[in-house]
């Protein structure tokens, strides 16, 4: 199965839903990580990273009203391996990581969806479905430029800034 | 997909707690979790009929981070617990976990006898190579020239347990490998093992990115098994002589009946059991 290759609306439907359900896991997954190890900043941008997916979500979710979408299992959500970085991975975060890490982190998993519905676009023949992708490749492209304003107003990291010298092995 | 369930009813995160994992930032066990949780999502199993028994370690914090029935047992005896669990009420779903130093050494006798006796129950041992929580020291599958512990200078110079071997040579039912790095895949492991009747054993690589670091790198090492799963302990035998330890999936499927001992209720009153122990 690869991301481009998608030929009714139902499935662009599902496959999205099933790529924001894993953003959505991911950000609260890596918020709860910084709360943890007391990064509160990066904390915060997570959860509002998580907010932003949960609020597209429901958008698809209204534009699948009246839909009898198909249930995409976990293990056949990976669209394509070599475009499948649309989901930050779980090791993605680092405990020391800034405002600017974090804003980067998010703004390639923009730019990665918004190449994947553009892939979905040109590849499907139902002008349906490339509206549909196209509009979602837009949003994607939209809310990435808005995150590079964001990140803007944060320092670019300097060199060594994840050396710890009392590092964290663990929390006992 | 055969094993797809068409609506869950609970998603992943509901099957989670609440209480945040305390594991070091970058721990495979995170995608442990998350990939249990969505295996029982996809199963539609119901928290109250589901108990996960773990033992002691980093990895078995898990009962406390998940809403079904737990229990944080005695070092290396999560399988005895679970065992007695499962054959006094065979109508839940029971899980046992832990890590390699637990079930492999200290509970290494109990891992070898629970595949041996094939009580219905899957069991993930979440393998870093490494004893973290205390620091880390060479575990029973740390490679033999790993000398980053001071108490194994110049690395223990022992053959590593090989524990999908031991579960093949003591009878286990189900035998399958999974990675941290592919929690949905792992997913889909995990329910294919928890369907499966019999004792069901998932070595889960999951790496210990404090003391391991170099495990980083088992993503990109991971790899499918280019084989079907067989019901062949033969055949399964010989895939394991070229496996080098990151062959993902499922090895073997045996269709041997799982142990459930009849049940008889012994004891009608307390009383009756007070008289047990009276000398």
């Amino acid at each position: 199965m690869t991301g481009s290759q998608i030929d009714s609306k139902v499935e662009l439907l599902a496959r999205t839903l099933a790529m924001l359900s894993e953003m959505v896991e991911r950000y609260d997954l890596f918020a709860d990580q910084m709360e943890v190890m007391n990064n509160p900043e990066a904390a915060e941008l997570f959860r509002w990273l998580e907010k932003k997916q949960n609020s597209r979500t429901r958008v698809v979710q209204e534009l699948s009203e009246g839909l009898t979408l198909p249930h995409i299992p976990p293990w056949d959500y990976n669209w394509d391996d070599a475009i499948n970085t649309e989901v930050p991975g779980h090791s993605s975060a680092h405990y020391m990581m800034t405002p600017y890490h974090t804003l980067t982190l998010a703004m390639d998993v923009e730019q990665s969806a918004a190449d994947l519905f553009r892939q979905i676009e040109q590849g499907s023949t139902v002008a349906e479905v490339q509206k549909l992708a196209r509009s979602f490749a837009r949003e994607a492209s939209e809310f990435r430029d808005y995150l590079k304003q964001k990140r803007a107003a944060h320092p670019v990291p300097e060199a060594g800034w994840d050396e710890d010298e009392d590092p964290p092995l663990l929390l006992e | 997909m055969e094993t797809a369930n068409p609506c869950p009813s609970l998603k992943p995160n509901e099957y989670k707690s609440g209480t945040k994992p305390v594991w070091c930032p970058g721990c495979g066990d995170y995608s442990v979790l998350l990939a249990i949780t969505k295996a029982m999502s996809e199963m539609n199993l119901e928290p109250e009929n589901v108990a996960l028994v773990s033992g002691i370690g980093c990895s078995s914090r898990l009962p406390a981070y998940l809403n079904v029935y737990g229990f944080h047992a005695v070092h290396g005896r999560a399988l005895p617990v679970a065992t007695g669990l499962k054959v006094s009420r065979p109508d839940l779903t029971v899980l046992a976990a832990g890590g390699d130093g637990d079930g492999f050494s200290i509970g290494g006798n109990h891992f070898m006898h629970a595949c041996r006796r094939n009580v219905d129950m899957t069991y993930i041992v979440m393998d870093n190579q490494v004893y973290g929580m205390t620091k880390g020291q060479a575990s029973p599958t740390t490679d033999p020239d790993w000398d980053k512990s001071k108490l194994t200078p110049g690395g223990t110079k022992i053959n590593p347990y090989y524990p999908l071997v031991i579960a093949l040579a003591s009878g286990a039912n189900f035998i399958a490998r999974a990675s941290s790095t592919d929690p949905n895949g792992a997913a889909k492991v995990l329910v294919d093992a928890i369907r499966h009747p019999g004792f069901s054993f998932v070595h889960m690589l999951s790496p210990c990115v404090t003391f391991r670091p170099e495990q980083k790198d088992w993503k990109k090492m991971v790899r499918a098994a280019p084989v079907e799963p067989t019901k062949d302990p033969a055949v399964a035998a010989k895939r394991l002589m070229t496996d080098d330890n990151f062959f993902l999936g499922t090895l073997y499927k045996g269709d041997r009946a799982a142990y459930q001992p009849e049940l008889k209720t012994t004891v009608e009153h307390l009383s009756d059991l007070e008289q047990g122990f009276v000398l």
